[in-house]
Parts: structure tokens; sequence; C-alpha cells
């Protein structure tokens, strides 16, 4: 990297870092050690790697690096004589033994690393408590705590003070109070490259390889874009991934991220065949508009619908008479036609008129009714209204331009068959576009359905909409399943509960969106808020800070919050919550906790809403204030669920507090949201002031069968602030870690009625999934169902995989993340697991938010990294790899991450990660696999070490595989592949294939380095059975020393497809020339000769193999006699593409001074097989019917035509084929007729047929094909 | 895909399934860019797995061996790289060898390959109608030949025949007579076939005269440089497309759009 500005550089908080220290960079010393120099970037290096530490500091089985020091005021006294020497430290952490009381500061360089006061109960059972201002994240761990063997450790992560002093300091207390404190000394080492054994952050025991399918996460470019499949049922529907905003959606489907309102949310369930992870399903609403690739998708597959739809359909009518069940069967499948009359196939039809087209039956009046009796009706008028083609004779008596009320606007068939009408109620606005009128409606008091529908006149209307049924009949509008149909074209159905988080405020819109706030606004009183409770969050995101704070009074104010509407009361304080600016949030925490809105709401009954409402709060605290998350185990803990039989539940009393308003310039953003200290808003005054406190109260219900339950109180918690961050284990069948703020836990929690409760811990369970925490940000994806769990029985497994490698393969950071929730249920098992969910689900949040600064300083990175380890470490060797792989990419992904913002080469910003310099993204990519690579060859050393083998000759094939890693992008994925083998094999074997990869590496010519890294990329894969015999037979190829380098790189990248067997390869008897011009071709069918060649009795591959090597022959001699054949030209090319798309065999370069090129094809044909197909050409251009072999003739003339025709394109000159001077006097005629009409211009050259008869004879031996076949030979 | 498919593989199978098989089996490693190939979801039970990277053929026939051991149906391979196209079925491991066009098949099974959206942009060549003269054989015995080789009757419309003073004239109604002046001067060797082949306002115009379906010289205008056929400069003694077409009793309106 070249010398980059310093103001990219985050002044990164740190949770260690004393107040306002912030440091400087010294740019000095180079930008390659920019990281070493920035004592900022040291500080923000050390929070990652520090987590490390601690997880394999915990794993180390010795202690050999942990530096032992005795508490002990008399063993002190007596040699405090002796002056303090300062020692080199070389350990990873103090072990402290505790024998006397005291005051602990652990300083390391200018940042505490641990600060505590430690004393012994009556019991002398040791107490670890915070010391002074110093908040819990600094106390150490205690070890022991039992009388006699006290003992206490400090961590001291790399990198934190590197080069500089660390210093212990223990003041004495009790009966030493006043005596010389314990002071002790030690200088840091300098901080170097990262030392390989750092990575080495868990030595997890390695899981055999078990041929599941393992999933690789990955990061790709950011742009690439996420994938979009059409429902196999309903293919005017489709499916895009959880995690994807409305406007990363617009931007896919549309290209043009501001028509996130062209499209609409169906609640529908991913069907089996749905993609794993692709779990939204999207209708929209002009499908002309889509991007052609995906216009093209739906397209092809309504016509694979449209085939099968209308097969069935005659199958249907040819079964007449029809009963009634077979006619409203027929007439749902034309309606749901009917709803693709917007949709135009290939040739501007509509696929409604398509459908009815091919079934005559259907089209035809007479016949219709006949057939359908009553059942046609619905179809009928479908047609009316829909069918530009067809007319129906029915007459719509609805009204117009106004539908009068109780007009059928549509139907709905729920999964069963039975169907109910919908119908209009009133008319209650009428616009001049679908946009206004839909806002109009949405914003509008809803408790029934609506409908927009357009009038003849033009103009759009919004009617509310009922269902045709009975109150105790089932609701349309439960039943995702089924099916609504609809008359008129371009009907829009609004749900009673449907919300569009994501869409803004402005636009076109905004004076309108306006108007319908001021007016709510207006007319809302406390009594009566329900012009309110509609609003959207399009019109919320309009509010002032008066006018949010006036809602909330509007609604607390009154009875909304007791009364039937409460739900939606809370709701809509969500909705506002989420639509408030992030820098607008604090003073509105500030004022509703201030003013008792926050007591009122966690009275309020409304268990559903309160979990939204509280989910808010989190996302806002963590969208508008630093996050510090320290370790969990530092966090406040609470307990709900049940757990056997006993219950976990919680009293949620609150208080007022002392805290202290600080000037903001003065605040320790690094401590996080706490008391005591929080910065004062614009106009409060810096000083003491009091503030809303919470707290906790567990409450442990026994339940005894026998006895009467018992209920065990125990003290309440500390006070929390409302947005400090808690860790709540939820107790069940499937027990959870969840990461909130102290609100979010007291809005569930605090609940009037205990049996309402469960129902709210259960949505915490659902509800707090990945995307479900995620759903209602206002950048926020999609998704609110629980993914984890859409695959089902024996795919799962696959589908997991796949879905991996889906979501790796396009992706950005958040899907990276995503790939996590595919193990979610693996992961649940374990509270290591689910504690490494519970950090993930935040960094997700984080996100979503595009939040990647905070992701990478507020410690989640960290934490994330840490947890993983422990989670894998818990997993054990039953982890599957696929839940390995994932785990350690996010560790990698957190790393890179963390790398790239340090040396500038990224930089974090609202909208996400962006890269300072040209092809940052690859560059990304390309540290995210070494950093991943680093891990693997850590884990695979520490196997062999483990083992007690000698790993010092593995450490060198490492070394050196790294060191040529750097050279290419080619060999940096050699070595990931090999780096990962080796982690994956038990320790004997994987150091048995480490020396086989060296030598391999030491036998590789110079020239054949390219072919190495494909090579040693094929000995990596996990599918690849036996990797030492493959790397033997692979030396035989990069070490030999006549092969051109093009034809051992080809045969390479064949070889790591599978398409070659170098061992077979080796043992054949190919000349040298031949080997080299066969392997430099890619098209060279090696298996189907290797095949033959072991079934010599097979007549028909027999034959295919010689009618392949009649075309290699073709080649490999017009190549040799070039010169002969094409005088005044040189050959310059093989294989090359054209403008066209297709790939000519050969190029050649006039040799005059134009320098033309010109393509030229080759056709290894014999006389037979020329006259066939140009008789079958001329068959097929007459329309008669060909068999199978005359039809893949004419096919491959049609190929040959567009491959000249695209080589005679200019500038090229025209084109050459070249053939066997072997064909008869007719099919030479014909052939130079053929040419004539269709490929003016081309020369037709021949070559000798005795060469080719020759040449073809040669190469059949060499591959030990016979030489003679049973009937003889073609 | 932006490619015409050069190789691909025709399988039943879960869509996301198969593309983590091939995946595995072009061993795409986590840190590639987008997979080469592509799985498009056919409308019954086989799906088709295409691609149009080159270093990629060849494994086709591995991964449909792999795959069709996994089924009951048969799983085919496709190679449209090679000279000439390879389609071979696997079942339970071992494979055959098909005759077969490779999109019929793909249609055939509901799962059509993609057609090629690269198109290459030059004007379409003007159409050139075709017209033979045919000396020494007459209208009955022609038709006997012709229907002979293709092996069914004649459709009304697909040949006239005129036998004229100047010999037996072979038009069709489709302007293009196909290889019938090649087939009648080599299944009768006493007759002389003069094929005209030519463009509507005769600017592009050539005339093989055959002789036991062999081509025994060509007149070109403009004359073809590109031709390995021999050359003559004149038909009948005359050195033009009208005067010739004159000399061989063919109205010039026979190549005519109308």
């Amino acid at each position: 990297m070249d010398q980059a500005p310093l103001s990219w550089f985050p002044e990164s908080p740190d949770i260690r870092q004393g107040p306002g220290k912030h440091r400087r960079c010294d740019v000095s010393a180079g930008p390659a050690n920019m990281v070493r120099s920035c004592l900022g970037g040291r500080s923000f290096q050390a929070l990652l790697l520090a987590s490390c530490l601690a997880a394999s500091t915990s794993a180390l089985a010795d202690d050999s690096r942990r530096v032992r020091l005795t508490l002990s005021a008399k063993a002190h006294l007596q040699v405090a004589a002796l002056s303090p020497r300062l020692e080199e430290w070389q350990g990873d952490s103090l072990s402290l033994r505790v024998v006397d009381p005291g005051r602990l500061v652990v300083v390391a360089g200018a940042e505490v690393i641990a600060a505590a006061t430690l004393r012994l109960d009556e019991e002398l059972v040791l107490q670890v408590e915070p010391l002074d201002t110093y908040p819990s994240g600094y106390l150490p761990r205690v070890i022991n705590r039992e009388s006699g063997r006290q003992e206490v450790a400090v961590d001291v992560p790399e990198g934190v003070g590197a080069g500089e002093l660390l210093t212990l300091t223990y003041e004495w207390d009790w009966k030493y109070t006043g005596k010389p404190a314990l002071v002790r000394t030690w200088r840091l080492p300098p901080l170097e490259e990262i030392p390989l054994e750092w990575l080495e952050d868990e030595q997890v025991e390695t899981a055999p390889e078990d041929g599941e399918d393992g999933a690789t996460a990955l990061l790709s470019q950011q742009e690439a874009p996420f994938p979009v499949q059409a429902d196999l049922a309903r293919p005017e529907l489709l499916w895009v991934p959880g995690y994807a905003s409305r406007e990363e959606i617009a931007s896919r489907l549309f290209g043009d991220a501001a028509a996130a309102g062209a499209f609409d949310i169906e609640p529908r369930e991913p069907p089996s065949s749905a993609v794993d992870g692709l779990q939204v399903c999207v209708r929209v609403r002009h499908p002309p508009a889509l991007v052609p690739e995906l216009l093209a998708t739906m397209r092809r597959a309504l016509d694979a619908q449209w085939e099968a739809d209308v097969a069935w359909s005659r199958s249907q009518l040819s079964a007449a008479p029809l009963d009634r069940a077979g006619a409203t069967a027929l007439v749902e499948r034309g309606l749901r036609w009917a709803q693709r009359s917007d949709i135009p196939d290939g040739t501007g039809q509509s696929y409604f008129d398509r459908y009815l087209q091919a079934l005559e039956l259907l089209r035809d009046e007479s016949q219709r009714e006949h057939i359908l009796g009553e059942a046609a009706e619905p179809l009928q008028k479908a047609i009316a209204l829909r069918s530009r083609r067809f007319k129906a004779s029915y007459s719509v008596t609805d009204g117009s331009p106004v539908l009068a009320p109780g007009s059928v606007v549509g139907r709905f068939y729920f999964a069963d068959g039975s169907s109910v009408q919908v119908r209009t109620l009133l008319l209650l606005t009428e616009e001049t576009s679908l946009e206004r009128a839909e806002l109009r409606v949405r914003n509008a008091p809803r408790g029934s359905p609506r409908v927009i529908v357009l009038g003849e006149d033009g103009r759009w209307r919004g009617y509310g909409a009922e269902f045709n049924t009975t109150a105790e009949a089932a609701q349309p509008l439960e039943h995702p399943e089924g099916n609504a149909y609809w008359y008129y074209p371009g009907t829009l159905l609004i749900r009673p509960e449907e919300w569009r988080p994501g869409l803004p405020g402005t636009g076109e819109l905004a004076a309108l969106r306006r108007e319908i706030l001021q007016t709510a606004i207006a007319t809302a009183t406390s009594q009566e808020p329900q012009p309110l409770l509609a609003l959207d969050h399009d019109v919320l995101s309009l509010l002032t800070p008066d006018e949010r704070l006036g809602v909330f009074t509007t609604l607390l104010g009154g009875p909304a919050l007791t009364s039937d509407m409460r739900e939606d009361a809370v709701h809509l304080l969500t909705r506002v919550l989420l639509s408030t600016p992030d820098g607008e949030f604090p003073p509105l925490e500030r004022k509703l906790t201030s003013s008792g809105a926050l007591e009122t709401l966690l009275g309020s009954n409304a268990p559903g809403s309160k979990v939204l409402l509280g989910q808010a709060f989190t996302q806002k605290a963590l969208a508008s204030f630093p996050l510090v998350l320290d370790l969990l185990e530092s966090l406040p803990t609470f307990h709900l669920g049940r757990d056997g039989e006993t219950t976990h539940l919680l009293n949620v009393p609150h208080g007022l507090v002392s805290t202290v308003l600080v000037a903001p310039e003065a605040w320790e953003v690094q401590q996080g949201v706490r008391l005591g200290a929080e910065p004062a808003l614009p106009g409060e005054a810096v000083g003491p002031s009091r503030r809303m406190a919470l707290y906790f109260q567990p409450v442990r219900q026994q339940f005894q069968a026998r006895y009467l339950s018992s209920v065990d109180e125990a003290p309440r918690s500390r006070a929390l602030h409302p947005l400090e961050w808690v860790r709540v284990e939820v107790h069940g069948p499937r027990p959870r870690t969840h990461l909130m703020t102290a609100v979010e836990l007291a809005l569930v929690a605090a609940t009037p009625d205990d049996s309402v409760i469960w129902s709210a811990i259960g949505r915490i369970i659902e509800m707090r999934m990945v995307y479900g925490a995620l759903s209602a940000l206002s950048r926020a994806p999609l998704l609110t169902g629980a993914p984890a769990t859409a695959a089902q029985g024996g795919t799962l497994t696959a589908a997991r995989g796949a879905a991996v490698r889906l979501f790796a393969r396009r992706l950005s950071l958040v899907a990276a993340l995503a790939v996590v929730d595919t193990y979610r249920d693996e992961l649940s098992r374990t509270p290591e697991g689910r504690a490494f969910l519970a950090v993930h689900d935040l960094a997700m949040v984080a996100l979503a938010g595009r939040d990647i600064y905070k992701l990478a300083t507020s410690g989640i990175g960290r934490e994330l990294v840490h947890r993983g380890g422990l989670a894998l470490s818990a997993a054990g060797a039953p982890a599957s790899s696929g839940l390995r792989e994932s785990v350690e990419s996010i560790k990698a992904l957190v790393k890179t991450l963390e790398r790239m913002l340090a040396e500038g080469k990224a930089v974090a910003t609202p909208d996400g990660l962006r890269f300072s310099l040209p092809g940052g993204a690859e560059a990304f990519k390309q540290a995210f696999f070494a950093i991943r690579g680093e891990m693997d060859a850590a884990r695979a050393l520490g196997g062999i070490r483990s083992a007690g083998l000698a790993a010092e000759e593995a450490e060198k094939t490492l070394e050196a595989l790294r060191l040529l890693a750097s050279e290419s992008q080619e060999m940096a994925s050699a070595y990931s592949a090999v780096v990962r083998r080796a982690a994956a094999l038990p320790a004997d074997k994987a150091k048995a294939y480490l020396i086989a990869v060296d030598s391999l590496r030491t036998s590789t010519r110079g020239a054949a380095k390219p072919a190495l890294a494909e090579l040693l990329r094929c000995s990596g894969a996990r599918s690849l059975q036996a990797p030492l015999a493959f790397l033997k037979e692979a030396e035989w190829l990069v070490g030999h020393s006549e092969l051109e380098a093009e034809a051992v790189l080809e045969l390479a990248r064949k070889a790591r497809r599978r398409s070659v067997d170098l061992g077979w390869l080796r043992s054949a008897g190919l000349a040298l020339e031949d080997l080299n011009g066969m392997a430099r071709d890619t098209r060279t069918p090696w298996r189907l000769f290797q095949q033959a060649a072991a079934e010599p009795g097979n007549w028909v591959k027999q034959l295919q193999a010689r009618e392949q090597l009649r075309g290699i022959a073709a080649e490999l001699l017009t190549e040799r006699n070039a010169q002969k054949l094409f005088p005044g030209f040189r050959l310059t090319g093989r294989q090359v593409p054209l403008d066209g798309g297709h790939i000519i065999d050969r190029e050649l370069t006039s040799m005059d001074r134009l320098r033309r090129q010109h393509g030229v094809e080759v056709k290894g044909w014999n006389d037979k097989r020329w006259r066939t197909a140009l008789d079958a050409w001329t068959s097929k251009q007459r329309a008669k019917t060909l068999n199978k072999g005359q039809q893949a003739l004419s096919d491959q003339l049609q190929r040959l035509l567009d491959q000249l025709k695209d080589a005679a394109k200019a500038p090229r000159g025209t084109p050459f084929l070249v053939s066997t001077d072997g064909l008869s006097g007719p099919t030479r005629a014909k052939l130079e007729a053929f040419l004539v009409k269709n490929a003016r211009g081309t020369t037709l050259i021949h070559i000798e047929e005795a060469l080719m008869l020759e040449k073809t004879k040669q190469l059949r031996a060499a591959l030990k094909l016979p030489e003679r076949l049973f009937g003889g030979a073609p | 895909m932006s490619k015409w498919p050069l190789w691909a593989v025709l399988t039943p199978g879960e869509p996301a399934r198969l593309e983590s098989h091939v995946l595995d089996a072009l061993m795409v490693d986590a840190d590639e860019d987008e997979p080469s190939f592509e799985v498009i979801s056919g409308s019954g039970r086989y799906h088709a797995i295409v691609g149009a990277d080159p270093s990629d053929v060849g494994a086709e026939l591995q991964i449909a061996e792999d795959l069709s051991l996994q089924f009951d149906e048969p799983v085919y391979s496709i190679n449209r790289a090679t000279d000439p196209w390879l389609v071979m079925s696997f079942r339970n491991g071992a494979g055959e060898v098909e005759d077969v066009a490779p999109e019929a098949l793909a249609a055939s099974l509901g799962c059509p390959l993609p057609e090629s959206e690269v198109r290459s942009d030059l004007p379409p060549q003007q159409p050139l109608r075709h017209v033979a003269l045919v000396e020494g054989v007459r209208a009955q015995e022609a038709h006997r030949v012709l229907e002979e080789d293709a092996g069914e009757p004649l459709a009304p419309e697909e040949y006239r025949f005129e036998d004229t003073p100047r010999g037996l004239l072979i038009a069709s109604g489709t302007g293009d007579i196909g290889f019938a002046d090649v087939t009648v001067s080599e299944r009768i060797p006493i007759a002389t076939a003069y094929g005209v082949i030519a463009s509507p306002s005769l600017d592009m115009f050539v005339v093989n005269i055959l002789r036991g379906g062999e081509c025994i010289g060509q007149y070109a205008q403009p004359p073809r440089d590109s031709s390995s056929l021999p050359r003559v400069t004149e038909i009948k003694g005359e050195r033009t497309p009208e005067r010739i077409l004159a000399a061989l009793g063919i109205s010039a309106t026979w190549f005519r759009d109308e």
C-alpha cells in the first residue's frame, strides 16, 4: 500500500483505553508498518486478538505462558527492600494467588487492563468487585474462590501496550493498609507480524472427513447480485433472500433502487423447492419493468407452466362431462392465468390470451358454457375484463367508473379448492395515480382489507373490501397458501396489518405524505387517537421531534394502552420509534423515560406489540449510541422460561436513580451507555441528575406435584440504564441466548398478566431470530419468519450446503454472516454455541444498518471471533464440517475487516464498506482467504504437534506455499485449499499429505507454476478421495521437461475437474507432438478415450472415439501443415472467441501489410457424415421430419454456419473451412452449393484423407484403442 | 449465461443440490468468482446443468456418471465443443453413446438448452434461389429418382418439373431445389445438369455444371476465388447471367421474390 492520508483512520474508541486517549499515528514508519506504528490501530487490532488469546489461554493444557505471582503482603514486604527489577514479559496472562485483600490495577502501556478490589469474606471466600470508577469489564477472571486456593487471572492481550511497560500495582487492604504497595513491572514485546499462534485461537478436535457436503462460506464482491428464483407453481412470483432490503431488491429486480414501491411482499411460506435462503416472496406490479435477465427467467418459468397447465386443462376438458369440482378446478386455473394478462410472452401476447388460445373449448364461448355450466361465470368475467383477444358475452354490472358497493372484484381460493368472493364496500378515495391512492388508503384507519382498482376513466379508487364468508368460516387472509384472483387488471389488495418498512418518506409524494400526517395529528386526540394508528413508516418518517413526542403524549395520555386498541397503539409507537432518525433518538429516549412514558408502556397489556417495541428500542440504541459490547460474562444475565420443573420469571421494578450528565466531549464513549455518566443533551445542564432506571428481580417457581409449588424471589439486580446491554438466557425445549437492551427485556418481562408472558417469551424466540430482529429497521431486510426451519427432512443437509454456497457466492458481508443461520439448530445445542449466536445476531443487526464500523470497533467482532472459537470447541468432533467452515470463515471475515480498516484499504461508511483503492474488493477477498489460510495452517500444524509428530517439515512446506501464495491469486487459492485439507485430516495423514505437497512443489519446473496452483487446489478438494496418489501422478506432469507450459496448464485444469486421469494419460503412448497438441486443446475428451480403451468391445463407444479422433487428427494436421494450407498466412490463435459469442478453431493472420485476421474452422468429417449432414440440412429446410441422428447433424451444420458467419464479421477477413479431400464428387458439389447459399466467401481447404487416416491410426494405437472392430472399421 | 452452452448435463434432482454437486465436481473453490455453469430448472423431472467455459468441457462426463448413481432415470451428458458433438446417457454409472440431437433431447426432457444471447449483428445475407436445367432426362424420371432418394412421396409443391425444348426445368415453390440437381445428375449418369443459384437481381450468379453428380465446371459472377471447383467462364457460349439464363431457357423471374 502506498502512503495513505491519515484522515481515513478511525479514532477507534478502545474499550480498554483510558479517557481521552485517542492516539496519533506516526506515519514515518511507512505504510507497511502502519498498523504497528499507529497506536490507535494497534489497540484496534489488539481488540480482536485479545479475544483469540482469551480462548487460547483457557485451552492451554500447560501453564507455561502464565506468569505467577502471589499477592501476599508478608512475602512482599520481606523482599520490598530489593529494588523492583524490570523483566521481559513472555507470558500470556498473570496468575495471581490471593493471600491478602487489596486493590489491584494492571496497566499495559497507557491502558488499564484490569482493576478490582479483591477481598475475602467471613468464610475466606474470595470476592472480586469493581474498583472505584472502573466498570465490571475490568475485573480479573476468577480461577478459584475457595479458602486457601483463592486465585484470579488477568489476560494480557497481545499487542496492547506493545513495546511499553506492563505494570501491576496491588495496594494492601485490611490489616496491611498503608504498607508499601506491591508493584511489578515487565517490558512488553513490540508488536511484529501477527504470529501464527495468535491465530491458533482454538485447538478443536479435528473432525474426520465424513463426506458431508462441506459448506464453504466466503466473501465475494459486494456488487454481486443476490439470487432470485421464480416460484415454480406461480412463476409471476419471485423469491428473494431474507437479508435483502427493499432498496436492494428494487435494484436487483428493476435496476433502480428508487423503485422500492414497485413490488409487494406476499405472505407466503417458501415452497420446499425454494433454494434455502430465499425466503421472501415478492409480486412485481409491472413485470415488463423487470431487468431483461429476470424477465426472461420469469418467462421461461411461465412457458413451462403454460405447457403443463395446457396439458392438464386439455386432459380435464377431454374428460367431459365435467363434474362441478372439475369445472371449478378448470375455472380456477383459468383465473390464475387471467392474473398474467399484463405479462407479455416473447411474442408480445399476454399469457392469459396465450392460455386461452391453446384451449379452444375454453375460448369458444358456447362450448365454454356448455362444458363448465354455472361454474363458468368467474372465467367469463375474467375474459370480459382481462382478455384482449377473446370476448365473453358476460355483462359486467359492477358499475363504472365507480364500483357499486357489493361489486365482486375478485375471488379467493383456498388450498382445498373452495372459494369465496371478494366484494367492495364503500368508496374511500379517488386519485389520479395508483401511488397516491395507495398512500391515502394505507394511511387511513383500516379494520378491514382494502382494494385499489383502476376505473375505466383512468382514475384509481380505493374501496373497503370484504370476503363473502361468515365469521365462523375460514378467513382467507389467515391462509397464505390460498390465492386471490382479481377481475380488474392492476387491482391491489392491502391487508389490515400490512406495513411497509423501508419505504422512504421523500420523493414525489412527500407533500401528500405531509398532508396526511398533519391531518392525522390535527384530528387525533388522547381519547380518540385512531387517525394516528394507521400511519405507515414512510409518513411517520416525516415527524419532527416535537411531533414525535406529541404522538407519544397523545397515546399515553388517554386510554389507548388499556383499551381494545392497545396492540395497535403500541405498534404505532414502534413504527414511530423506528422511523426516528438516529440522531434524534437519544433526546427522544431521555424524554420518554423522564416523562413517565416508559413506565406506562411497561404496564401496558399488549404483549405482541411490546416485544416489537422492545426490539425497536434495542435497534435504535445500536444505531444511535456507540456500542460497547464487553465480554458476555460481564453482562448482567437474566433467565426466562421453563427448565424442567423450574420456571424463570422476572419482576421489573423501576425507579429514579442518580446519574451524572456530562458534557458530550467529556463523555467516555468507550464505556458505553450506563448510569453514572451520560452525555448531556443540547440544552441540558451538566452535573448530577436523576433518571429512570430498571431493575430485574428473578423469580423462580418450582412446581412440585405432591406439594405446593414454591416461589423463590432472588434479590433484584443493580439499577440498569434502559439502554444498557443485558444477556437473556431463554430456557425451554429450544434454549436460546439473546443480547438486548434492558428496556427490551423489561417490555417483555413486565406483563401484568402472567399467563401471557409465555407467549411473549415464545415470540422472543421466534422474532429475535436473525432476520426477525432486522425486519423493522428502516433499511432493513424484509424477512420476519424463522428461516432455519424452512428446509425439512432428508434434504436439509444438502440444502444447507447448497444454500451456504449460494449465499457465499453472491455476497456481501451480511450474507457471509447469514450463513451461520443455516447452522442455528446445531449451534444451539451448547451454551457456547448459543452465546455465539447471541453475538452473531447482534452483528447482523449492526450490519443490517450497514454499520460496518460498529461491527469492527464496538467489540462485537472481537467477541464474535472469541465466541466462535468457544462454540467450535464445545461442539467438538461431532460438529459438522459445514458448521466449522462457516464459523471459521466468519472469524476470518472479522479479522479481514479489521485488518483492511487498520491498513486504510477500506473505509467504513454509512452505506457499508468502501475501498480506498481500485480493486479494493478483490484485495479484501484476497486478504480474507489469506487469513483463512493462516487459520487453517495453524490448525493443521497444531494438530500435528498435538499428536506428538514432528512438525518442522510441514511448517516449512506451509511457509513455502505461503510465500508462493503472495505471487498470484491462483496460488493463494491453492494454498487455501491445501491448508484447509491438511487441517481437516488426522495428524498423521495431514503430515504425509504435506510431504507429498512439498514433493510436488519442488518437482515443478518454473514454467509449470500456474499448473502447480491448479494441481494443489485439486489435491485440497474434499471430494478427491486419494490426494497422495493424485499428487504423485501430478509430479509426472509438472516435471515433464518437454511438455509445453500451455499443455501442462490445460491438463492440470482438466485434472482438477476430473476430466483427465493423469495416471492413465501417463501410461498412454502419445507422441510428444500429439500429446502437446491434444493437451493444449480444452475440448479433448480424455475421459471418452479412457473409457473406450477400457471397453474395447463397446462398439458404439469405439465409433464415437474414432469420430472424435478424426476431428483431432484434422486439427493436428491443419496446425502442422498450416504454412502449406494457408500460404501468405500465419497461425496466430487457437480456440479464439468471436464477437458474436462463438468460438472458432484457429485464427490466421495475413502476412501482408493489412495483417487481417481470418477464422478457421476444422471439420474432420468423412464423406459419409458430410453427405448425411447436408442431406439432413436440406430436408430440414423443406420441413421434413428428421430422425434423431439427422437432427443432430443438421444442428451441427447450423452451428457451423453460425460460427462462419460470426468469423466473417468485419474487421476479420473471410473464413476458412478445412475438410478432408476424400469427398466424393456429389458430396463436394453439395458442400460447395451449401456454402454458396449460406456462407458466401468461405474458402474450403482440403487436407489429405490419407494423412488423416494415418494420424487417426497412430492416435488409436497410442491410446490403446482396438484397431479393428467387430463388423469392420468404419 | 450469455454464451451458447458448450456442455450440459440433463438430470433429475433438486436444483440447489445439483449446483452443490457440480461445484464439487468442478472443484470450484469459495474464492472463485461466479461459477462457470448454471442450473436451469426444467418443467418436469429433469433439469439442465449448462456451461460455456471450454475449460470445463469433459467434466460433464464425470458429473453425469456420478449423478447417474443417484437416480433411476438415465442422466445425459452433452458435449458440443467436440467434433462431432457427443451425447451420452449414463445409467448406474455406465455410459452409452446416444445418436440424438442435444437440443431435441433437452427439449423432450422439459429442460431446453438456452439459446445464445449473443448474436452476430451481421446483416442477413440476401437469399439466393436455386433452379436447374437438366439435359437428357424427363420429368417423370426425375420425379422417380428424387422420390427414391427422399424415401417417401414428394409433396405436391416440393418441386416443379417442366419439360422444355432445352431440357427438364426443375424449380421449387420454396425457391430452392436443394440438391435435386446433384441427385438427378448422380443417379442418371447420362444427364447433364446446370444448377443455377442466383440472387433476385442476378448480381450474385453461380452455375454448376454437374455430371455423374460431380461438378465439372462452375461459372460464378462475381468470380469465386474461394471455390475449389473447376472454373468456367461461359455457359453454352454465353458470358453474362441474363444471356446464360436465356441460353438455358430459364426465366429470370424464378429468381425474383414474387
